[in-house]
C-alpha cells in the first residue's frame, strides 16, 4: 500500500512549476549570505525568534487498567440475555460526512495517541483515517502505518462537558500480522465484530473495520441477517457498523478505481 | 570543503538552498532569495541547533522568514494553482485521474491558505508527517489531525465542484 493517498497523489500532480537556479545564482546567493553574516544584520534575538518552534513532547494519558488490546468506555454496558435493547431507528445503511464543525468536535475528544498500551511500552502511532456519521452517533478511526488502530465513537451523552461520551477500542495486531489484503480488489477484515451495547437506551451495535486493496474506492458489505450497508473508505481502510448483534457475509461488493463492482470473498485474520 | 562549522554549513547550503528556493517560490511571487538568504543567516547563527534532518527545520525558518516580510507588507502567503495551465488531456496515472485537474484545481482555490499549507507540505514537498509538523512548530498528533481536517475539506469542496458541474 502506498504512503500516500490517492488524494494527496492528485494534489502532487497540481504542484507549479518552479525555475531551476542556475550555479551562478546559487554561487551569488551564498555571497549574499556571507555578505549579511558579515554584516551582521540579524541579531541572535531575531534568529531565535525565526527558529521552528519545538512543542514540548506531549503527556501521556494514563489509563489505569488499559490492556494492549483496550477498550475504554465509559458506562459501556456488556450484552446480557436480560436486556431490552431499542432499535438504531436513525441508522443508515450509507454514512454521510462530517460537517467542519462535527470534524472539529471529534478530533477535540477522541484521542490524538494510541489508547491502552501497557506502561513502558511506546504506543503506536495513529492518526486519522476516516471519519463518518450514521444515524446519532459518528465514528472517527485512526490507524498506523504498521496496522495498529484505534476507532472513537461519540454518543450523545448530555452528562458529559462535551455532550458526548467517547468509547474507544484499540487494537495492535503485532509486527508479524497482517495488514492489507492479499489482492488489490480484495478487503481484509482486522475486527471482524464483537457486538457491544452502548447504554441502556441503545440496542447492540457490530462495528467491523479492516483494510482494501489498492484498486478498492468503495464497499457494500451485506450481514447474514439480510442487513447491507455501505462502508466508509478512506487511505486504504474501511469501517462500517450495524445495529443489532450481526455476523458478515462470506462476500462483499467492491467498486474498484475502473468503476467495476466486483463480488470478493472477505478475508479475515487467520484465513 | 572546508573542516568545522563553516563546512558543515556550506555542506547544509549547497544541499537545500535549490529546494528552499522553490518552496519559497510557490509562496510568493517575489523576494525568494532574500528569505532564503536570511533563512541561512539563522541557520548559521543557530547552526548547534540545526538538526541532522535539516530539511524540516530549515523549510521552517523559511517559513518564518517569509510570513515576517509578508506581514510587514500586510500580504499573504500563495499557494494557489493556476486553473487555466492544467491539462485537458487524460491522464494515464490514477492519481491524476482522481478527477478532472479543473475541477480538483478549482477545489484547492477555495480551500483557506492554512489548508493548503498543510497539505501541500505534504504532497508539493513530500514531508513526513513528523517533518511537516516540525516546519509549522506543532507536535505530530496536530499536524496529523489539521491534514485530516484539510483532506476532508478539500475532498468536500471537490465533490461539490464535479456535482455542481454535473448538474449544470
Amino acid at each position: 500500500m502506498s504512503e500516500k493517498s490517492t488524494l494527496l497523489r492528485a494534489v502532487g500532480a497540481l504542484k507549479p512549476p518552479t525555475p531551476e537556479t542556475t550555479e551562478g545564482a546559487s554561487h551569488a546567493l551564498l555571497d549574499r549570505v556571507n555578505a549579511r553574516i558579515a554584516k551582521g544584520v540579524t541579531t541572535a534575538e531575531e534568529a531565535r525568534r525565526l527558529t521552528p518552534y519545538q512543542p514540548p513532547a506531549a503527556t501521556r494519558r494514563i489509563l489505569a487498567g488499559a490492556a494492549a488490546a483496550g477498550l475504554i468506555a465509559v458506562g459501556a454496558i456488556t450484552l446480557s440475555d436480560d436486556n431490552t435493547p431499542t432499535a438504531h431507528a436513525d441508522w443508515s445503511p450509507v454514512p454521510t460526512e462530517l460537517r467542519p464543525a462535527e470534524m472539529d468536535e471529534i478530533t477535540n475528544i477522541c484521542p490524538a495517541q494510541f489508547f491502552g498500551t501497557p506502561g513502558g511500552e511506546d504506543p503506536p502511532e495513529v492518526t486519522p483515517v476516516l471519519a463518518e456519521r450514521r444515524g446519532e452517533f459518528q465514528v472517527l478511526l485512526s490507524a498506523s502505518e504498521e496496522g495498529a488502530y484505534q476507532y472513537c465513537i461519540l454518543l450523545p451523552d448530555p452528562e458529559f462537558d462535551s455532550g458526548y461520551r467517547p468509547h474507544i477500542e484499540s487494537y495492535d495486531p503485532g509486527p508479524s500480522a497482517q495488514i492489507w489484503p492479499s489482492d488489490d480488489d480484495g478487503l481484509y477484515t482486522a475486527q471482524t465484530g464483537t457486538p457491544w451495547q452502548p447504554s441502556p437506551d441503545h440496542g447492540p451495535m457490530t462495528v467491523f473495520l479492516g483494510t482494501v486493496g489498492n484498486n478498492v474506492e468503495a464497499v457494500e458489505l451485506n450481514t447474514e441477517n439480510g442487513s447491507f450497508a455501505q462502508a466508509s473508505v478512506m487511505d486504504g481502510w474501511f469501517l462500517v457498523w450495524f445495529p443489532d448483534a450481526v455476523q458478515l457475509s462470506d462476500t462483499a461488493t467492491v467498486t474498484t478505481d475502473d468503476g467495476d463492482e466486483l463480488e470478493v470473498t472477505i478475508e479475515r485474520p487467520g484465513d | 570543503m572546508k573542516a568545522g562549522p563553516e563546512g558543515r554549513f556550506e555542506a547544509l547550503y549547497w544541499e537545500h538552498h535549490r529546494e528552499l528556493l522553490a518552496f519559497i517560490r510557490r509562496r510568493t511571487e517575489t523576494e525568494a532569495e532574500d528569505v532564503v538568504a536570511e533563512t541561512f543567516v539563522v541557520a548559521w547563527r543557530r547552526l548547534d541547533d540545526v538538526p541532522d534532518n535539516a530539511r524540516p527545520w530549515l523549510f521552517g525558518v523559511a517559513r518564518n522568514v517569509l510570513r515576517n516580510h509578508l506581514r510587514a507588507q500586510n500580504r499573504q502567503t500563495l499557494l494557489k494553482v493556476r486553473i487555466d495551465e492544467q491539462p485537458e488531456e487524460d491522464q494515464p496515472d490514477l492519481a491524476t485521474a482522481i478527477a478532472d485537474r479543473h475541477d480538483l484545481a478549482a477545489a484547492w482555490n477555495r480551500l483557506t491558505g492554512a489548508e493548503q499549507e498543510v497539505i501541500s507540505l505534504v504532497a508539493w514537498d513530500e514531508l513526513s508527517n513528523d517533518e511537516a509538523a516540525t516546519v509549522l512548530g506543532c507536535t505530530k498528533s496536530t499536524f496529523a489531525v489539521r491534514l485530516f481536517r484539510a483532506r476532508r475539506r478539500l475532498l468536500h469542496l471537490l465533490n461539490r465542484t464535479t456535482h455542481s458541474r454535473g448538474t449544470t
